[in-house]
């Protein structure tokens, strides 16, 4: 210790450069501590080189410039994407430029898309340093998407049935080509907000609609009168056998009570058959005559005159 | 301890110096370089990390390593058959030959607008060569885009590496469109489809209705013409039947039914309007004449 106080002034002042120095290089040193945000993950670099891919959130230390860099990107945030419009124009209430989401499907119609693309950052090292203009790329991508699949599709299957398998080979279109390029993103959905026929030839189509519902009405008003006329019949044809039924009855009926009638009047007629007959002639006389006029002619013409009884 | 203090700040003093004065240079991960002595290239940096030069003598040149991109404006192409589209074209590339692109293109731009060239001239080549529906269709028979792209693709991507260090990742098509000018044709066209797809619906209706409407009839007709044969089978029946029960009653005595059937004859054929002239020998006057006198009426 006592030789450090005899030391030279110049020697003196050398330690207080090297007490400077090594205060800089700590000061140096401490400007490396960095935090990462709950949503995001840090890549670190030395010299150009990436060390670290992915450094979780919470406090850390690395080089400093020049020797090292520390990025940082969000990867818990969902990101959107918009096709066929522009949020910036969506914001200030402008319309879009309709051109933007037009789209030709397979039998040369044109189709109106309207969507938003979620995507998130996959790998942040990838997103940083993979690309220039990652969401332009995106865009891009999913543009084309829309044409591979649009442009091999009836319009009809576009607007209707066709709406989700769209969608995924839009979606499959775009990761597939983003992990084969690096660009470190991911598509979460593609959400289809609106398909529909650009607006000059809306009301065209609308009456497509309009003349399929009217098919199905001429349809269903012939099936209510078939299936209220076949009831009818099915009760006319009910009633024409009960009707043919009723007149068995009567008729066997009345020929069993005319037999039962003759046989009674036949057992009669066995035990006493001139009074009978005689006096069944008489009834039917006394009924028949007093109808009709009446002539008695006497063929002997004895001196009879003929009287006419009126 | 006081050595080793020394040693480590003259270390860093030199490294500062190295990098103040242009010895040392960083390549980073998205960049690789080129260094040239006097123009003349002397190394070629494509991996990063950091590197030693000759300060003042050696220069760096750096270029993106990236995977870049690059939006050709649209543009109108012929098909075939001789129908205009206009594509909208994007290209990703990388730059994987820096010295070859450095003595070849110079700049980005540069490098951009030959790129954008020759896309255009093999899409046009390529478009001009099929018909319209190899490229746009429903029918998989006939559509090629997928391929024709491909194939376009690959010629791009032969010309760019040979000619300008650049390896094309991909040709990207983000749009296929009808020109503006044909755009109110196009919609004309697509409303002559719609009318004459809703008609079709509406005559289809009408005619399912029609059809759904006489099968009803037929129906109705097939039910009403069995229910009649049912019941003229009954009322046959009924008549056999009665007749039956009349043959075995009237059967044990004809004669006797043979009177009666008579008299009854009589009730019903002579009406009010008949005329009778009874002999006087009939049974009926017989007693009336031959017995002791009555009142005047027979």
């Amino acid at each position: 210790m006592s030789g450090r106080l005899r030391m030279p002034a110049a020697l003196r002042g050398s330690r207080l450069f090297t007490l400077g120095v090594v205060a800089a290089i700590v000061a140096w040193a401490a400007s490396g501590f960095y935090t990462v945000p709950t949503t995001s993950l840090a890549v670190t670099r030395a010299f150009g080189v990436v060390v670290e891919r992915a450094v979780p959130p919470g406090v850390h230390w690395w080089w400093p410039w020049p020797v090292g860099r520390v990025d940082r990107a969000e990867v818990t945030r969902t990101l959107t994407l918009s096709v066929g419009f522009l949020f910036s124009q969506e914001f200030r209430g402008m319309p879009s430029d309709p051109s933007l989401g037009r789209w030709l499907t397979g039998d040369t119609n044109v189709i109106q898309i309207r969507a938003k693309v979620n995507f998130r950052v996959a790998d942040p090292a990838t997103y940083l340093f993979g690309s220039e203009r990652p969401e332009d790329i995106l865009q891009l991508v999913v543009g084309a998407g829309f044409t591979a699949a649009s442009s091999s599709l009836p319009v009809d299957d576009v607007l209707t049935s066709g709406r989700l398998a769209l969608i995924e080979r839009v979606r499959a279109h775009a990761q597939q080509r983003l992990d084969a390029w690096g660009v470190g993103l991911q598509v979460l959905a593609v959400n289809l907000e609106a398909v529909e026929p650009p607006q000059p030839v809306v009301a065209a189509f609308q009456d497509v609609q309009n003349a399929r519902a009217d098919r199905e009405r001429l349809i269903s008003e012939a099936e209510a009168y078939a299936s209220g006329l076949l009831p009818t019949a099915r009760g006319e044809a009910d009633r024409a056998v009960n009707d043919a039924i009723s007149f068995r009855d009567r008729r066997v009926n009345a020929a069993r009570g005319d037999a039962d009638r003759f046989t009674e009047l036949a057992a009669e007629h066995r035990r006493a058959p001139a009074i009978l007959e005689r006096r069944l002639y008489l009834e039917t006389a006394e009924r028949v005559l007093p109808r009709v006029r009446r002539y008695v002619l006497d063929p002997g013409g004895a001196g009879l005159p003929v009287k006419i009884v009126e | 301890m006081m050595r080793h203090a020394r040693l480590a700040i003259v270390c860093a003093a030199l490294l500062v110096v190295a990098a103040g004065t242009g010895t040392l240079f960083v390549v980073d991960t998205t960049e690789q370089a080129v260094v040239t002595r006097f123009g003349r290239p002397v190394r070629t940096c494509t991996v990063p990390g950091p590197y030693w030069k000759l300060p003042l003598v050696d220069r760096v040149t750096r270029l993106d390593a990236r995977l870049l991109v690059t939006e050709p404006p649209p543009a109108e192409y012929l098909t075939l058959d001789k129908k205009n589209l206009v594509a909208r074209t994007f290209l990703t590339w990388r730059v994987s030959d820096p010295l070859r692109y450095i003595q070849s293109v110079v700049f980005r731009e540069a490098a951009e607008a030959r790129l954008a060239a020759v896309t255009s001239s093999e899409i046009g080549a390529a478009f001009g060569a099929v018909p319209f529906d190899a490229l746009v269709s429903a029918d998989s028979a006939t559509m090629r885009l997928g391929t024709i792209l491909s194939q376009v693709e690959g010629r791009v991507r032969d010309a760019a590496e040979r000619q300008f260090g650049i390896t094309l990742v991909s040709l990207g098509l983000e749009r296929l469109a009808f020109p503006q000018q044909n755009e109110a044709s196009v919609f004309q066209r697509m409303r002559a489809e719609r009318q004459r797809i809703a008609k079709r619906f509406r005559s289809e209706g009408d005619e399912q209705g029609v059809k759904i409407r006489a099968a009803a009839d037929r129906e109705r007709a097939r039910i009403l013409a069995k229910a009649q044969r049912k019941a003229a089978e009954i009322r046959g029946r009924a008549e056999a039947e009665a007749a039956h029960i009349y043959a075995d009653a009237l059967g044990q005595a004809p004669e006797f039914y043979r009177f009666l059937r008579t008299l009854e004859s009589y009730d019903k054929f002579i009406d009010n309007n008949t005329t009778v002239i009874l002999p006087a020998d009939s049974p009926l006057m017989k007693s009336l004449l031959a017995g002791p006198p009555t009142k005047s009426e027979p």
